[in-house]
């Protein structure tokens, strides 16, 4: 049990342009953990949304996955059982083999047969903006018993139990089975969208910007339901957001992405109390704060950089307050530099002497107060 | 200019729509010259003027006709009817729908009602059966009548697609924002909402002079159009009557057929072409 | 009307209705009876809070001139907008400004960015010849840290929604309105061109005395420029006020609920979760709204029976604050509840 559930190592995912390639995704490291809500922060531009399109090999041309491995191991399928103790797997239609499935397989090697098996019943996906994916002359819960019905063995009678439990689990009341979208609101269809994600009792649900542009109470709904998800199934969530202050209402463990690559990783307590990296505690500093005191901030120096070219060396040396000359030529890999809490960045990793180095003084400044 | 060369780019099917189109626009406007190097000082509709249903051959590529006419040089005269018909009635009616559906869509309220109501009285009237009735009665029809008749009971359709863009174009921001920079209306509806309508226009100019060439040659196949003035449409109509088909003729039908399928082909081009481009634009409001 | 003239912007009982698409149904009250002033000495920051189906937007759009309301007035220095000469009008226009939400709808993607400059330059007249309307334009680009040469002659769909929206700010500069209304201005720009927008419009008020109404959902961006705040529910103002004490001590209930539902950046300090509150969490939209009923009887927490059958009135709770609860009503509720304080569980 203590492998990961979701191991990325070195992704890369490039963009065909006639200017160029676009690295977005730019050697990305990260693991995620069983029965954790994982989240993966950063602005827009840094790459974050890329690289879940890329677990869920949704990446189209002139898009590619240049390199990288994204190993994903499922629990055994002993632990992977409807509640009612019997597994709904399609017969017939599982190509998953079991050496797969006991030693786990990289996802970006898998052929489109073996991904449409793994989508929905392995690997749930709500993407952004998702509730404008609802059939509107479909009623909710028809489209969920047809999605249910189609990527698995349930009968018609188990499909319809099992939607009125996820919307139970998501905090829907029962009606919105036979709604139509337009008459929910917003924030509700939302929340059938991820219940719809759960319906076949996925390991991991990935939800990217489930709450941007709603309004607070609703958000606050969308990320309860989250976290029922969690609590109740025992699913993984990897949980996609600009907005800090959502991930520490939610999320256990926190990434913070920057131009491509992944720049701090900790716990979200830890990561809030004491950011390392430059660019975080400039992130952290600049969330705003309800009924805190008001003092008149500058926006982080600089505009994003372009993503044809990445600035040599470490990306954040032309806006970072703390760089030195090495920081233009050499790239500083993410390092652990204490138990699960790892950072990119020279002023804590030594690449020569490989010495770790936390009591830093340059970075006194610039704490979150 | 370089925007709208930018368009052939992205879309072949415009280009060759484009080109086709121009390819008989050009035939047509140099007919004059062609004729001439066929069949000399002769009116192509003049009787008796050659040996009767010669085969195709290099003097006549096209052979000739029950009366002894040379059918090349009679379908590039009535490709210049047909065409010139259609082009003046696709205008006609686009503009009128246009002005018409700019009106409605910007003003809305009661002037929205009234046009609309004619709208959709027009609409509902039958127009092919309307037309025969006409046809019986205005014998000397010349190209101009025609096309501004076939215009008034076309203009309708492009009048609704004009309506409903506008409808939502004066729902965006820019316009918004237009207003509260000092424009007057009638400034933002040629100056903010025009520019936006162009693909708009494109299409149902197409579609109208499609629309428009087709009501003529199906009046022409029957008998029903002016019978002094040799169209494509009248060229099928004879060609039947003399049963070209049972003959082996089948150059009298084919040409004149032909030549209107290419008409149609690229007016449809052009109308694809023109979605191709500029549906991504129109549909997306946001994104860099 | 007789203070008007002490008043730089006066709305008065303004109520918008849309009648709905079928015949006998009650029309949709999308703002409802708002009130509220700017005074004419000072310029000052006004932050309208609501969520979607608030009114906000119609309410904006009320205030620009753009839908006019079913009843009530918007005066502008003494003159009823809706009812201005043309002179007055473009007077208007030109005072009072708008900054809207998507930085790509407000361009016209068949005109090169310039335009957006170049009109009111030409309508309001702020320049005199070709040469200087050229360097107000590059001024003001630059005032929002925009190079001319990057962002002039090109179309709106090569720039990227930071510089567009920057360029919103710089007409704004180039104009000098006396007010600006700005609707969700921040939502769809980066975290760290927010904090410059927020900047520039507090550099407005300071320096250039212009006021601003911004107009949003998400309060917690809004708190930076701290000022006056009204709070909307469904067409209604619900509490009106100084911006800090109203965050601190939020007294009515839908307002204590906005703040606690506001994510807060300690994960020290998550919602308190109850299992059951999940299955209630009703959203807001979708309450009934009675006429002669408070708009939050749905979801309070404190409902009496006096707040279905009527609607509260405003309640001043101290001389920066105002409520329109009947909790806070001494003749019915002779013992006040007080504000429950952010941040801490409600007791039921």
């Amino acid at each position: 049990m203590n492998k990961p559930l979701l191991d990325i190592a070195n992704l890369r995912v490039y963009f065909h342009s006639v200017r160029g390639e676009y690295k977005v995704v730019d050697g990305v490291n990260l693991k995620v953990n069983r029965n954790e809500i994982f989240g993966l922060a950063g602005e827009s531009g840094c790459g974050k949304s890329t690289v879940i399109e890329a677990i869920m090999r949704l990446i189209r041309p002139p898009g590619y996955i240049q390199s990288g491995q994204i190993m994903f191991y499922p629990e055994s399928v002993a632990e992977n059982t409807h509640p009612d103790g019997k597994v709904r797997q399609k017969t017939g239609e599982d190509t998953l083999s079991p050496d797969q499935l006991a030693n786990g397989f990289d996802l970006v090697k898998l052929g489109e047969r073996p991904l449409q098996q793994i989508r929905w019943k392995y690997i749930s996906y709500v993407p952004q903006a998702s509730m404008n994916s609802l059939n509107p002359i479909m009623r909710i819960g028809a489209q969920m018993i047809d999605a249910m019905l189609t990527h698995s063995a349930y009968t018609k009678i188990e499909a319809q139990q099992r939607a009125a439990e996820v919307l139970e689990i998501v905090g829907l009341p029962p009606r919105v089975l036979w709604s139509y979208p337009h008459e929910l609101s917003g924030g509700m269809k939302q929340r059938a969208i991820i219940a719809t994600a759960m319906t076949l009792n996925p390991q991991l649900v990935i939800a990217d910007e489930p709450t941007t542009a709603l309004d607070v109470n609703v958000q606050r709904a969308i990320l309860e339901a989250i976290l029922n998800i969690k609590q109740e199934s025992g699913t993984t969530v990897m949980f996609v957001s600009h907005d800090l202050a959502v991930h520490a209402e939610l999320v256990d463990r926190l990434a913070i992405m920057y131009a491509g690559k992944i720049v701090e990783v900790d716990t979200v307590h830890k990561l809030f109390k004491e950011p390392l990296h430059p660019y975080s505690q400039r992130l952290f500093a600049s969330i705003p704060v309800l009924g805190g005191v008001r003092t008149r901030q500058e926006s982080i120096l600089g505009q994003a950089p372009d993503r044809l070219s990445w600035p040599p060396g470490c990306r954040f040396h032309p806006r970072c307050p703390f760089a030195m000359d090495k920081c233009k030529q050499i790239e500083p890999p993410l390092v652990e530099v204490e138990p699960g809490h790892q950072v990119a960045c020279h002023l804590y990793y030594d690449v020569n002497t490989r010495a770790i180095n936390l009591t830093n003084e340059k970075v006194q400044n610039g704490k979150l107060s | 200019m370089r925007l709208y060369l930018q368009f052939f780019r992205e879309s072949k099917l415009l280009a060759i729509g484009v080109f086709i189109f121009l390819l008989i626009c050009l035939l047509s406007i140099i007919q004059p010259v062609l004729i001439k190097g066929l069949i000399g000082e002769l009116n192509p509709m003049e009787v008796g003027s050659f040996a009767i249903f010669d085969p195709p051959s290099t003097a006549h590529p096209l052979g000739t006709d029950r009366y002894g006419r040379d059918v090349m040089a009679l379908l590039l005269l009535g490709l210049r009817y047909s065409l010139s018909i259609g082009l003046l009635a696709g205008i006609v009616s686009t503009f009128i729908g246009t002005v018409v559906g700019l009106i409605t869509g910007f003003y809305g309220g009661w002037v929205d009602n009234i046009l609309r109501s004619a709208t959709d009285m027009i609409l509902v009237i039958p127009t092919l059966p309307l037309l025969i009735t006409l046809s019986v009665y205005i014998k000397d029809m010349d190209v101009v009548s025609m096309a501004f008749l076939l215009a008034a009971f076309s203009w309708p359709f492009s009048a609704r697609t004009i309506r409903a863009q506008v409808l939502s174009l004066r729902e965006r921001s820019y316009v918004d924002l237009a207003r509260a920079s000092g424009m007057s209306r009638i400034e933002i509806i040629f100056q903010e909402i025009m520019p936006n309508l162009l693909p708009y226009l494109g299409v149902s100019l197409a579609a109208s002079i499609v629309g428009a060439i087709l009501a003529e040659f199906g009046l022409e196949v029957i008998g029903l159009g002016p019978g002094n003035i040799a169209t494509l449409g009248l060229m099928i109509n004879w060609a039947i009557g003399w049963g070209s088909m049972t003959l082996g003729k089948w150059a009298l039908i084919a040409a004149p057929a032909g030549v209107l399928i290419l008409i149609f082909l690229s007016l449809n081009l052009i109308n694809l072409g023109l979605e191709q481009t500029f549906n991504p634009r129109l549909k997306g409001t946001t994104g860099l | 009307m007789a203070n008007s003239r002490n008043h730089f912007l006066d709305v008065q009982g303004v109520s918008t209705h849309f009648h709905r698409r079928q015949r006998g149904q009650p029309p949709v009250i999308a703002v409802d009876d708002v009130s509220f002033s700017l005074p004419s000495d000072q310029a000052t920051l006004l932050t309208i809070v609501g969520e979607s189906g608030s009114g906000k937007t119609t309410l904006t759009r009320n205030l620009l001139g753009l839908t006019p309301p079913t009843n009530g007035n918007v005066v502008y220095q003494g003159k009823d907008i809706y009812k201005m000469s043309s002179e007055e009008w473009v007077a208007y226009r030109r005072e009072v400004q708008p900054v809207f939400q998507d930085p790509y709808a407000t361009y016209n993607p068949f005109y090169r960015i310039d335009r957006v400059l170049e009109v009111p330059i030409r309508k309001f007249k702020l320049a005199k010849s070709k040469d200087e309307a050229r360097a107000r334009m590059e001024e003001a680009l630059q005032a929002v840290d925009l190079r001319p040469s990057d962002v002039l002659g090109r179309y709106p769909h090569q720039l990227s929604g930071g510089e567009r929206q920057r360029i919103m700010l710089a007409r704004i500069y180039l104009i000098r309105p006396k007010l600006i209304i700005a609707d969700e201005p921040l939502s769809m720009i980066d975290a760290s061109l927010r904090t410059v927008f927020l900047n520039i419009l507090l550099d407005l008020r300071d320096n250039h005395g212009i006021s601003c109404i911004h107009i949003t959902h998400n309060l917690a961006t809004a708190y930076y420029l701290g000022g006056q705040m009204m709070i909307m529910c469904r067409g209604r103002v619900i509490e009106r006020g100084d911006m800090d004490t109203i965050v601190t001590k939020p007294t009515h209930p839908y307002t204590q609920l906005l703040i606690e539902s506001v994510p807060s950046p300690d994960p020290d300090q998550r919602w308190q979760r109850k299992k059951q509150e999940a299955k209630n969490l009703t959203e807001i939209g979708e309450l009934k709204t009675d006429v002669n009923a408070c708009v939050f009887t749905g979801r309070c927490p404190h409902v009496m029976p006096v707040c279905r059958t009527q609607r509260p009135q405003f309640i001043p709770i101290n001389p920066a604050q105002e409520s329109a609860c009947f909790l806070y009503d001494k003749a019915i509720n002779p013992e006040i509840t007080n504000a429950a304080p952010a941040r801490q569980a409600s007791a039921d």
